[in-house]
């Protein structure tokens, strides 16, 4: 929840015109509401949406911004990926399955080595995208390219997941 | 091994795509770099993650133990590539518990084998299967899990403890074989019974000179033999009335544990029948492996829900000897039950009805029709049991926390002072 809070503040302080603040708000807010209910409730299925809804959000706070690359959308990543992470985290302690130390600490190591790899993956994008490389067809062939490589992987993934459960 | 993907897989993929989208349409690369983290880990963890082999074995150190015992539980897991997350449960009855962490999630070393000690302790007797455990192994971060089943089937018997009984019931007659228990009858024997006028046959040592001296004429002595006893355990299962893991089955097959412990103590013959939906007898015998024998056998007993009709006639005749003493445990609440024990009055055994009561098992009635219907429920049982004391049949009643020697005692009163009737 505090990372979450966190992303959701950056998201609203960062429109400084206030002209969509009331939808970054809105999809903000739901999110939250939608995060409290997947904990409550322990609806793991649920959890993509609030995360889904608090990257709306930060998309309206920035497309309404202007044509400056946000610094802090690094920040913003990885915040809304340990959101995400920690509550799948906080769930899974709902089975009251009691875990040794070594446990508990291999799966804070690799948390926090997979937050660390997407830090430096987001960081990586918005410094090239701060460098004037040139050939924007380019650039957004590539773009949507890796979007549709994502897609792909994600059905695959599903169907995998339906196949396993 | 069945292997499951946690759905936030997928939702990140669904999440970094919808953000690479978004950033390709917006022209704006932050999306594109919040994308990133959820890309990576969609891309990163099933590249990664391999499905772990495990292997276990489950032991227990012993196959019976006794109430509040402990009995050791060993689960041994191994996996040659290791595993970062085993989540293990071995199942347990309500009658067995443990205060090791059961479920627990541990850590398995490369090709090294671990071992989770469980102490079970044995709270209610029973006849239990424990095991297969069920495993869960989960790769670091839960993305992907692996369930399945490890170790066998290890039969546990749990044998309910015996209350001390300083003194047992004797029977209205005895059998043919020699135990410890006094005949009424005269014979050949150690303890004296009366003295009589000699006659042709008798042996010279059996003459009493003191006696003979007095009177003027030879006297022998007689003597009781000692002889044994056949005790048959009728055990009522067609209803059990229960409360908090106590109720009266529970407490039949404690007492009738704790009368066959002391019967085939005394080398008494001691037999089984288990009356209810599931008929079951044991013929009786002696000795410590028949004591295992109706344990063994009392452990199995379940109430099985039945509507037919049943006498006494089903059962075999060996299973009930002439002259036996029956002990009748039964709450008295299924009439099948009631009619057979009269039945067997009728037939001239040697009768004992233990009234294990259902009443401190049963709520106390709480509105008017309630209190009602509870009072006539115990008239109609205070019927029943008149109806037995008309047929020259000793009930008493045995309540929970009460030592069974006290309705032992009562039987033993009652039949001081009571003839027994020929039915």
């Amino acid at each position: 929840m505090c990372a979450y809070g966190g992303v959701f503040a950056y998201a609203v302080e960062r429109e400084h015109e206030r002209l969509a603040a009331p939808a970054t708000i809105a999809l903000g807010g739901i999110g939250a509401l939608m995060l409290l209910g997947v904990l409550h409730r322990a609806e793991v299925e649920l959890l993509v949406w609030p995360l889904g809804l608090l990257a709306a959000a930060y998309g309206v706070a920035i497309a309404v911004h202007g044509s400056g690359v946000d610094e802090g959308a690094p920040l913003v990543a990885v915040g809304l990926f340990l959101c995400g992470e920690l509550a799948a985290w906080s769930l899974d302690e709902r089975f009251a399955i009691p875990a040794e130390r070594a446990v508990v600490l291999g799966r804070a190591t690799a948390l926090g080595l997979l937050a660390l790899a997407g830090l430096g993956a987001a960081a990586l994008v918005v410094a090239l995208a701060a460098t004037s490389v040139g050939g924007g067809l380019a650039w957004t062939t590539v773009g949507a390219a890796a979007a549709v490589g994502v897609v792909a992987l994600g059905v695959a993934l599903a169907r995998r997941a339906e196949a396993g459960g | 091994m069945t292997r499951h993907v946690s759905p936030r897989l997928a939702g990140y993929a669904t999440i970094a795509a919808a953000a690479l989208a978004a950033g390709l349409a917006l022209g704006r690369v932050e999306l594109v770099a919040v994308a990133a983290p959820f890309a990576l880990a969609a891309a990163i963890v099933p590249a990664a993650v391999r499905a772990p082999k495990l292997g276990g074995t489950f032991e227990l150190d012993r196959e019976r133990a006794l109430e509040t015992e402990t009995v050791d539980a060993a689960l041994t897991l191994s996996s040659p590539d290791g595993a970062d997350r085993v989540e293990v449960l071995l199942p347990l009855p309500a009658a067995l518990a443990t205060d090791a962490k059961n479920p627990t999630a541990v850590r398995l070393p490369r090709g090294e084998p671990r071992t989770l000690d469980l102490p079970l302790r044995c709270d209610r007797w029973g006849a239990f299967v424990l095991g297969p455990a069920l495993v869960r192994a989960r790769d670091r971060l839960g993305f992907y899990s692996w369930e399945t089943k490890l170790g066998g089937h290890e039969p546990l018997r749990v044998y309910p403890s015996s209350e001390t009984l300083h003194a047992l019931l004797p029977p209205l007659e005895t059998q043919v074989f020699v135990g410890n228990q006094l005949s009424r009858a005269k014979g050949d024997g150690i303890e004296f019974a009366d003295i009589r006028a000699w006659e042709p046959g008798d042996r010279l040592r059996r003459v009493n000179w003191r006696a003979s001296a007095r009177r003027g004429g030879l006297w022998v002595n007689e003597q009781h033999p000692e002889r044994n006893t056949d005790v048959v355990l009728f055990l009522d299962a067609f209803t059990d009335v229960e409360l908090d893991n106590r109720g009266t089955l529970d407490m039949a097959v404690r007492a009738a544990t704790s009368l066959a412990h002391r019967y085939l103590q005394r080398k008494d013959r001691v037999g089984l029948v288990s009356f209810g939906g599931f008929l079951s007898w044991l013929l009786p015998g002696s000795g410590t492996q028949q004591l295992y024998r109706i344990v063994d056998s009392l452990l199995q007993v379940n109430i099985v829900l039945s509507f037919a009709a049943r006498g006494v006639d089903v059962l075999p005749p060996r299973s009930l000897p002439p002259k036996a003493l029956v002990f009748a445990l039964t709450p008295l609440l299924d009439v099948r039950a009631a009619a057979a024990i009269l039945d067997l009055r009728a037939r001239g055994f040697d009768l004992v009805v233990v009234e294990i009561s259902p009443v401190p098992f049963v709520d106390a009635a709480r509105d008017p029709l309630d209190e009602l219907s509870y009072r006539l429920w115990e008239l109609s049982r205070e019927a029943l049991r008149a109806r037995f004391e008309r047929a020259g049949v000793p009930v008493v009643e045995w309540r929970d926390g009460v030592p069974l020697s006290v309705p032992l005692e009562e039987v033993a009163a009652f039949r001081r002072y009571a003839r027994p009737a020929r039915a």
